[in-house]
């Protein structure tokens, strides 16, 4: 009873809400020039897909080639994000301040959520595909920062950031990608500006190209660059990592 | 004499038990408190809320791990095989015996920290060396039913404890109900199970500066936690408390697997060969090693990662990353030193307080 009071409750506020918005949007709003636009305070959803080029990724049964014509397969992809941040319109950001472990194989914090995201008018998001030098050393070890979850590096500084593996189907030979370090942290940033959204629960897609790590700005190569990247100072992770920088690209935004 | 005596006490006891009045078997169940060992790395595990450890459930599912009955001819129990004394483990067995000693194809695993495979390991393959099952509560049915092992069935499992003077009374206790099913006999074993935790090895310790490291035992924890020994990408890193990663992997035991693992369970060809990666503590009561028990000895384990590992399409990276230098190469004063490490993993309280 009691229960079935306090929905209809809800039902009520929103539907009142709703006409609210109403009044107050208007389609010639000088404000809305890019981007996303929110009328009132709202949950913002972003989801990741991943993918390779043009291909899909498929977890063992596919090969991928590189730019440096390297075949290899991928049989496990986990990384962190953090620090996702919007822009506004006036150039000032919201910084989220999460920490997400990302298991892409088993589908774990594929989509993430902010509440209360302020009314306002979007033209950027930006996050670390990685952990801040302040988290990486704290000992706070809670949540996604448990060790045992197998992303921190006892001998390094902090934790692994981000790791694939997956070996040359022909060869079999594996190879083991384990990238980190502070001074080793890819930070992205993405136009919203593309598109012009006004939408009561904005869900913004973004695509990540698992074939931007191997390019742009160098090629990375198995053969020359090694198999096992396990350090963060080896030249190899150097150029892995910044080739991260523009491996992701907001797809959709509804 | 004075044994007799005493069994004779307890025996009178019981008896007074039966005679009592009906509310003392009412369900009152008090909750049971999980002593963690301490040190921030020990998180709580999850509790299935449809399965609160409570101190009769746990001392009903003790019970049922030594009840003979749940075998076909009343021979065998869950301790049969899985021996305090030996971290729950078959006491050097490669195989263990199920009813008319027959043999299954794996080795009985040491069973403590369990509960913290159902909060790391975020598959729904958990349990058996092939992941076959999810969840405590199902794994539990698992050797009760097989052929090999206890080879009963549920129906005349629960018929023998219904018909038992004890049991009802303590399912009553335990769940509010002297109706027996398989369901509540799983709920009690899994309540046992969750409280063997163990974490007071030597390691433990001297984590704690209760003790020192010998020289030794530093260099081949050093060997443990870096690529040199490169045991740490499975076996979990030392902030970790579990010597595990609750996953699966192909550690390169053949270059075709006999026992295909946990492609039995999940069909991806890409599981061929791959086995639930067990904890380091306990080694030197767990003996022998691998899902088959192939290995007699630890510094067998040793010589196999360092030398004697296959390649295969489904090796893991981590170690076939190791075959260009034709191995780990680490020197016998190394492979020494790493013993010594993985030895003092053991928890000798653990095994004398499980009896």
């Amino acid at each position: 009873m009691l229960g079935v009071g306090a929905l209809s409750l809800v039902l009520l506020y929103s539907s009142c809400k709703k006409t609210d918005s109403s009044t107050t949007t208007q389609t010639n709003d000088p404000s809305f020039v890019n981007g996303l636009y929110l009328t009132k305070a709202s949950n913002l959803q972003i989801n990741f897909t991943y993918g390779f080029g043009s291909d899909s990724l498929v977890f063992n049964d596919k090969n991928y080639i590189n730019a440096s014509n390297d075949t290899f397969d991928i049989e496990d992809l986990k990384h962190y994000f953090s620090n996702f941040a919007i822009q506004k319109a006036d150039s000032t950001w919201i910084y989220f301040q999460n920490i997400n472990l990302v298991d892409v194989k088993n589908g774990r914090n594929l989509t993430l959520n902010f509440p209360n995201i302020p009314a306002g008018n979007y033209s950027a998001i930006a996050f670390d595909l990685g952990l801040d030098k302040t988290h990486n050393s704290s000992m706070g070890f809670e949540g996604d920062l448990d060790p045992a979850w197998g992303m921190y590096w006892t001998w390094n500084t902090g934790y692994v950031f981000f790791r694939m593996m997956g070996r040359n189907p022909r060869t079999q030979e594996g190879y083991s990608l384990d990238l980190g370090g502070d001074n080793n942290l890819p930070h992205l940033v993405l136009s919203l500006a593309d598109f012009k959204v006004k939408s009561v629960m904005p869900q913004i897609g973004i695509h990540m190209d698992l074939n931007e790590i191997f390019q742009s700005p160098s090629n990375y190569s198995f053969v020359n660059d090694g198999m096992a990247i396990h350090s963060n100072t080896s030249p190899g992770a150097i150029k892995l990592a910044k080739n991260m920088e523009d491996m992701a690209k907001v797809v959709t935004l509804k | 004499m004075k044994l007799g005596n005493k069994v004779g006490l307890l025996l009178l006891v019981i008896a007074c038990k039966k005679d009592l009045p009906i509310e003392n078997t009412s369900y009152n169940p008090i909750p049971y408190q999980l002593q963690l060992p301490i040190g921030r790395t020990w998180t709580q595990f999850p509790i299935p809320s449809e399965n609160p450890l409570t101190v009769e459930g746990v001392s009903l599912g003790k019970l049922l791990f030594e009840e003979k009955m749940l075998s076909a001819n009343n021979a065998i129990s869950c301790k049969s095989c899985h021996q305090p004394a030996y971290a729950f483990s078959d006491g050097g067995k490669q195989f263990s015996e199920g009813i008319n000693q027959l043999k299954g194809n794996r080795n009985a695993p040491a069973l403590f920290n369990l509960g913290w495979t159902e909060l790391y390991n975020i598959t729904g393959h958990r349990f058996f060396w092939d992941g076959g099952k999810g969840s405590l509560e199902q794994q539990v049915i698992g050797p009760i039913v097989n052929p090999v092992e206890m080879a009963s069935n549920t129906k005349e499992v629960v018929n023998k404890l219904q018909n038992s003077p004890t049991y009802p009374r303590l399912f009553k206790k335990a769940f509010g109900t002297d109706s027996i099913t398989i369901g509540l006999v799983a709920k009690a074993i899994s309540q046992y199970e969750r409280t063997l935790i163990s974490g007071n090895s030597y390691y433990d310790k001297a984590e704690r500066r209760e003790r020192l490291r010998t020289p030794s035992e530093q260099n081949g924890m050093i060997i443990f936690s870096t690529e040199k020994g490169d045991c740490f990408h499975c076996h979990g890193n030392l902030s970790s408390a579990f010597f595990t990663d609750f996953n699966f992997h192909n550690n390169g035991l053949d270059e075709v697997s006999l026992d295909s693992g946990l492609f039995r369970v999940t069909g991806l060809p890409a599981d061929r060969g791959k086995f639930k990666t067990p904890s380091l503590r306990n080694l030197v009561f767990t003996a022998p090693y691998m899902h088959d028990g192939r290995f007699k000895t630890l510094w067998e384990v040793i010589e196999f990662y360092n030398s004697g590992f296959k390649n295969s399409p489904t090796l893991d990276p981590f170690i076939s990353k190791h075959i260009p230098n034709g191995g780990l190469n680490l020197t016998p004063i190394e492979k020494t030193d790493l013993y010594n490490f993985l030895v003092s993993l053991s928890d000798t309280d653990f095994v004398l307080k499980h009896k």
